[in-house]
C-alpha cells in the first residue's frame, strides 16, 4: 500500500542550558493511504512534539535535530519556509484540541473556511464561499449556509470542531494529522467526531491521530503507535496491540482503563510519574516505573525489534527471545 | 426525618444572562446523601451539574429551594450559624494547578485550614498535623517546604486533598477531581480516595463526566441532562440497564478500549445539547429522542419512583432497552 507520511528516525527538541533535552527520541512511523494510525501516551511523551515535526511547526528554541520526514515521497525536513507553507492546508493539515483557540474570535466561520481555499488557490469569493457551505455541510454542519455568517462564539464546543475539520480537509490534503481532536469535547459529540474521521479516512485521507484515551484509539485506529519518554515502546495493528499488548507500559496502561461494567475495588495503576525530560533516566525512559525492571535496563536503551508480523516491542524483555 | 445527611428541595438555580435572558442551569431538582455513600452526578458539560454540587454545601446561594444538613435547614442559617458547621464541607477542584496558591508552600497550603477553623495552633503542633496529612494522602514529608510547582499533577491533587481533609469533614464535593490527570495516575487518585473514605467516614458528592470513573467510584448515581435529573438508582444497575433514552445513548457513545467493541454509528445521539437559556418544553430531552412523542414536547415527565430507581420519562426503557 502506498504510505503518505513517512517519518524516519526523527528527533526534536530544545536546547537547554548547554545541554540538549530529546524530546522525541528516533520515531519512526508510516502512515498509510485511507487509513488512521493513532499514536497513544500520556502527557509529555513526545506524541504532541512529533505531530508538530511533521508539520513544520515546532517554534525556536525547539527543532528538528536530525531525521526525515517524507510527504508522498518529497523530504519535508530542511525544505524551504516558502514550499511548506505551500504544502501546509493543501497536501496536509492539522486540527487541534481546542477550536476555539485555533479559530479568529472577531472574524464569521464562513470567511475562515473561505481563506483557506483562496490562500491556496485563484477563485472568487462566491466560488469559495459556494464550496465551503458545502465542506461545512459534508462535515455535518447543519444549515451551513446560516452557520457561516456566525462568530465563533456563537456556535457549541462540536460545531466548532466541525468548522475546523472543514478548513482542514476544504483542499482534500493527503495527511490530516489530529491532535487529541475529540478531548475537549462532550461523550455524545465525541462520538460524531470519530465517525466523521472513519468518512474522512474512507475518502483516501491518511489520518494520523493522536490521543491519550485509549478508548478512542480502538474506536477508529487500524495502527497503533505507544509513545513512552519520546520513543516509541511499541507498535502494532490495532486489534494485536489489544489481543496482545506486550510492554510493561502498555500493559500497564490498558489495566489503567476502567470498566463500564464496573470490577474490583482497588483500581489497576502504574506507580510513579511520567518523568522529566529533564532528567531523564540512562537506560529504558519506563525503567524506574517497571515492576520487571532489570539492571541492564537502567543502563542500555533497548532497540526495537520486531516479534512477528510486525508487532515491534521496545523492551529487553523480549530482545533476548527475538535474538535466539 | 428524612434519613439524609445532606438534602437539597426543589434546587433551582438562575443566571442572568442580559437582555431580560434567563440561564437556568438546575431547575427544580432534589437530591439526598446518605451518610456513608458516594453520590455520582453524571452529565455533558452545561448541565448543572457543577451548580447542583455548590449549592448542595452553600458555595453558592440557589434561587430557590432549600437544602438541609442532618435535617437543619442549611440555606436559611445566619451567616453566623453557618460558620458553626462550615468545617462540614469541603471541595476538591478538577485543576490541581489553578487551585493551589502557587506563592505558599506545602506546609502552609495544608497548614491553612488548620489554623482558620483553629484545629491545632503551635507552630510545632501544626507542622506535625501537616506531616500526617502528607502521610496519609502519599505525598513524602521531605517535600514540606516545596512550592505547588514543583509538583507533577497528581501529587497537587494530593495536596488539594489533604487540604480539604484537614479539618474532618463530613462531606466532600468532588468535581471532577481527575479529569485533568493522565490515566494512570486518574487511578492512583481514585484509590486514594476511596482509602480515605473508608479511613474517615467521608460522605462523596462526586460530579465527572467520566462515565466509567463514576462506575467505579459511586454506590448511587444521578444522571443530569440540562439542568434536571433524567435518572438515578444504584449505578451497577442503572449501568446495565439504563431506563431513560438519554443514560443508555450516553452509555453508547463512551469510546470502549476494545477495537472488537466499535460504536455502531446508527445508535448514536444527533445533534447538540440545547441551550439552558431557552430550554425545550415538555421533556428537556424530546429535541434529541429518537423516541420522542407529542407528549414529550408537551408534558413534563415526572420523576418516578421504581424501588430504588427514579426516572423522568414517559416511556422508560425495559430492561431490553426497548
Amino acid at each position: 500500500m502506498h504510505n503518505i507520511l513517512e517519518v524516519r528516525h526523527l528527533s526534536a527538541g530544545f536546547s537547554a542550558r548547554k545541554s540538549e533535552v530529546k524530546a522525541v527520541d528516533d520515531v519512526s512511523l508510516l502512515v498509510p493511504e485511507g487509513k488512521i494510525v493513532g499514536i497513544v501516551g500520556e502527557s509529555g511523551c513526545g506524541k504532541s512534539m512529533t505531530a508538530r515535526a511533521v508539520m513544520g511547526l515546532i517554534r525556536y528554541p525547539g527543532r528538528v535535530i536530525s531525521g526525515s520526514v517524507l510527504l508522498d515521497g518529497r523530504e519535508l525536513v530542511g525544505m524551504p519556509e516558502k514550499e511548506k507553507r505551500a504544502l501546509r492546508g493543501s497536501k496536509m493539515s492539522m486540527i487541534f484540541q481546542e477550536p476555539m483557540t485555533s479559530l479568529n474570535p472577531v472574524m464569521k466561520v464562513g470567511r475562515q473556511v473561505e481563506e483557506a481555499i483562496r490562500i491556496h488557490e485563484k477563485v472568487s469569493r462566491e466560488e469559495a464561499a459556494h464550496r465551503s457551505v458545502e465542506i461545512l455541510t459534508s462535515v455535518g454542519v447543519p444549515e451551513a449556509e446560516k452557520r457561516c455568517l456566525c462568530y465563533p462564539h456563537q456556535l457549541s464546543g462540536g460545531l466548532r470542531q466541525r468548522v475546523m475539520i472543514a478548513m482542514a480537509m476544504i483542499l482534500d490534503p493527503r495527511l490530516l494529522i489530529a491532535d487529541e481532536p475529540t478531548t475537549a469535547l462532550d461523550v455524545t459529540v465525541e462520538a460524531q467526531i470519530l465517525q466523521l474521521m472513519r468518512t474522512l479516512s474512507s475518502g483516501g485521507t491518511g489520518i494520523l491521530l493522536i490521543s491519550h484515551d485509549l478508548g478512542v484509539i480502538a474506536q477508529v485506529c487500524d495502527h497503533v503507535y505507544v509513545m513512552y519518554a519520546g520513543r516509541i515502546v511499541e507498535s502494532a495493528e490495532t486489534a494485536e496491540l489489544f489481543d496482545r499488548p506486550l510492554h510493561p507500559y502498555t500493559r500497564g496502561l490498558l489495566n489503567s482503563v476502567r470498566s463500564l461494567r464496573g470490577g474490583g475495588d482497588v483500581l489497576d495503576t502504574i506507580p510513579g510519574v511520567v518523568p522529566n525530560l529533564m532528567r531523564m533516566p540512562a537506560g529504558c525512559g519506563f525503567s524506574p516505573r517497571c515492576l520487571e525492571c532489570r539492571e541492564e535496563c537502567v543502563r542500555d536503551v533497548p532497540r526495537l525489534v520486531d516479534e512477528g508480523d510486525g508487532h515491534l516491542i521496545r523492551c529487553f524483555l523480549y530482545e533476548g527471545e527475538a535474538a535466539e | 426525618m428524612s434519613g439524609y445527611l445532606l438534602e437539597g428541595k426543589d434546587l433551582t438555580k438562575e443566571f442572568p444572562a442580559g437582555k431580560n435572558k434567563t440561564v437556568h442551569a438546575v431547575s427544580k431538582v432534589s437530591l439526598g446523601l446518605v451518610e456513608g455513600e458516594t453520590l455520582g452526578l453524571v452529565g455533558e458539560s452545561g448541565c448543572g451539574k457543577s451548580t447542583l454540587g455548590r449549592m448542595m454545601i452553600r458555595a453558592l446561594k440557589p434561587t430557590s429551594g432549600e437544602v438541609f444538613f442532618r435535617s437543619r435547614p442549611l440555606t436559611a442559617m445566619s451567616g453566623k450559624e453557618f460558620a458553626a458547621v462550615r468545617r462540614s464541607f469541603q471541595m476538591i477542584f478538577q485543576d490541581p494547578y489553578a487551585s493551589l496558591d502557587p506563592r505558599m508552600t506545602v506546609r502552609d497550603l495544608i497548614a491553612e485550614p488548620l489554623e482558620t477553623h483553629h484545629i491545632c495552633s503551635g507552630k510545632k503542633e501544626i507542622t506535625e498535623r501537616v506531616l500526617e496529612l502528607m502521610d496519609a494522602v502519599g505525598v513524602p514529608g521531605d517535600f514540606l517546604y516545596r512550592y505547588p510547582h514543583q509538583f507533577s499533577g497528581g501529587q497537587r491533587q494530593r495536596i488539594g486533598i489533604a487540604r480539604a481533609v484537614a479539618q474532618d469533614p463530613e462531606v466532600i464535593v468532588c468535581d471532577e477531581p481527575v479529569s485533568a490527570l493522565d490515566v494512570s495516575v486518574q487511578n492512583q487518585i481514585l484509590n486514594l480516595l476511596s482509602d480515605l473514605k473508608r479511613k474517615r467516614t467521608l460522605t462523596y458528592l462526586f460530579i465527572s463526566h467520566d462515565l466509567s470513573v463514576v462506575r467505579h467510584i459511586s454506590d448511587r448515581v444521578c444522571v443530569m441532562f440540562l439542568g434536571k435529573i433524567c435518572e438515578s438508582g444504584p449505578t451497577g444497575e442503572v449501568w446495565a440497564a439504563p431506563a431513560h433514552p438519554y443514560t443508555s445513548f450516553l452509555l453508547r457513545a463512551v469510546p470502549k478500549a476494545d477495537p472488537k467493541e466499535r460504536t455502531d454509528a446508527s445508535l448514536l445521539l444527533t445533534g447538540e445539547i440545547p441551550s439552558p437559556i431557552d430550554p425545550p418544553t415538555g421533556c428537556r430531552f424530546h429535541t434529541r429522542c429518537p423516541f420522542a412523542v407529542k407528549q414529550c414536547a408537551e408534558e413534563e415527565p415526572p420523576l418516578r419512583t421504581r424501588g430504588e430507581r427514579t426516572v423522568a420519562c414517559h416511556f422508560p426503557l425495559d430492561r431490553n432497552g426497548t
